[in-house]
């Protein structure tokens, strides 16, 4: 497809140069797609190891305080946690990943698990949440990992769809355009010096 | 400085109350969402939901899908989990490359 212009040399300047940044900028969204891909794979690859070892893990923890449910009743489990005595916080940050910003999620964690009567809460109890509090950093990361693979996805398509109007669209119709001109303005040129030859002989011929 | 949220039912998230999280145990999805609503005005930036309530709700954790914060993940239930919380990174990840079959040739 051709861009409408007038074939002209000055046209034909502005087309190529055009074309040339078109060129670079493909060439520069071309190598951040790239990029992008290369942390994206790394992320998704480790945050899927991560979540499985997680899920696991949390199941083994639900199944302790199943269990302090089962011995103590669930009014008493309700009551032990209703008001715990830990803080868990998070500080975030954001960090730059080929400039995306993408949080960093660093847990904040304050306090000893417990804060209830030892005498009525089955200690089972105390296992499932030792258990649980482990889990809480990666479960933490996870959180995070997951966000910057969100993150990293939106871009990832923006970028490719910039390189592909690039590649496809703009760049194609201007390298057209540019042969379109380079076309007129030869033949214009043709035209031209037959015109020349043409006076050019009717000249000699009349003298 | 931010707080964590946690939303389930109550099987699920009391012991993340005995570990000092916010947890908004609801009964069903439409409290769920309530919850939701609530827990995002209060500013919280990483917030769980469990499986089940994230069924329901999927168009209200898209909203918030390309902001930097919250950062929300899906953890499996109590009752145990069927593996959505993967699901639903798979399907981020498809949008993104279009397959996901490149990473499971890698994994392999």
């Amino acid at each position: 497809m051709e861009i409408r212009v007038n074939p002209n040399r000055m046209e034909l300047l502005k087309l190529r140069r055009r074309l040339e940044i078109a060129r670079r900028g493909h060439k520069l969204l071309k190598d951040k797609f790239d990029e992008l891909m290369k942390a994206f794979l790394r992320l998704i690859s480790e945050n899927r190891r991560l979540r499985a070892e997680i899920e696991a893990e949390l199941q083994l923890s639900y199944g302790s305080l199943a269990i302090a449910r089962a011995e103590g009743g669930s009014l008493v489990l309700d009551e032990a946690l209703s008001v715990p005595v830990r803080k868990a916080k998070v500080e975030v940050s954001t960090r730059s990943v080929m400039s995306v910003d993408v949080p960093k999620i660093d847990l904040v964690d304050a306090g000893e698990v417990g804060g209830y009567g030892l005498a009525t809460v089955p200690a089972v109890l105390d296992e499932g949440l030792l258990q649980l509090s482990k889990l809480l950093p990666r479960l933490i990361e996870m959180a995070e990992r997951e966000k910057a693979i969100e993150l990293l996805a939106a871009e990832i398509e923006r970028t490719r769809r910039r390189v592909n109007a690039l590649e496809y669209v703009l760049i194609p119709s201007l390298s057209d355009t540019v042969r379109f001109v380079t076309m007129k303005l030869d033949e214009n040129e043709r035209a031209n010096r037959v015109r020349l030859m043409k006076i050019k002989s009717m000249v000699e011929e009349s003298m | 400085m931010s707080r964590i949220a946690v939303i389930g039912d109550r099987t699920s998230v009391i012991g993340y109350r005995g570990l000092g999280l916010d947890a908004f145990d609801v009964p069903d999805i439409d409290a769920a969402r309530k919850a939701w609503v609530d827990v995002l005005e209060q500013g919280y930036d990483v917030i769980f939901v469990t499986e089940d309530m994230y069924g329901g709700m999927i168009d209200l954790v898209e909203e918030v899908s390309e902001q930097a914060t919250p950062a929300v993940a899906v953890i499996p239930p109590a009752g145990g989990g069927t593996g959505v919380g993967g699901e639903r990174i798979k399907r981020v990840i498809e949008k993104a490359i279009g397959t996901d079959v490149l990473i499971r040739e890698e994994e392999a």
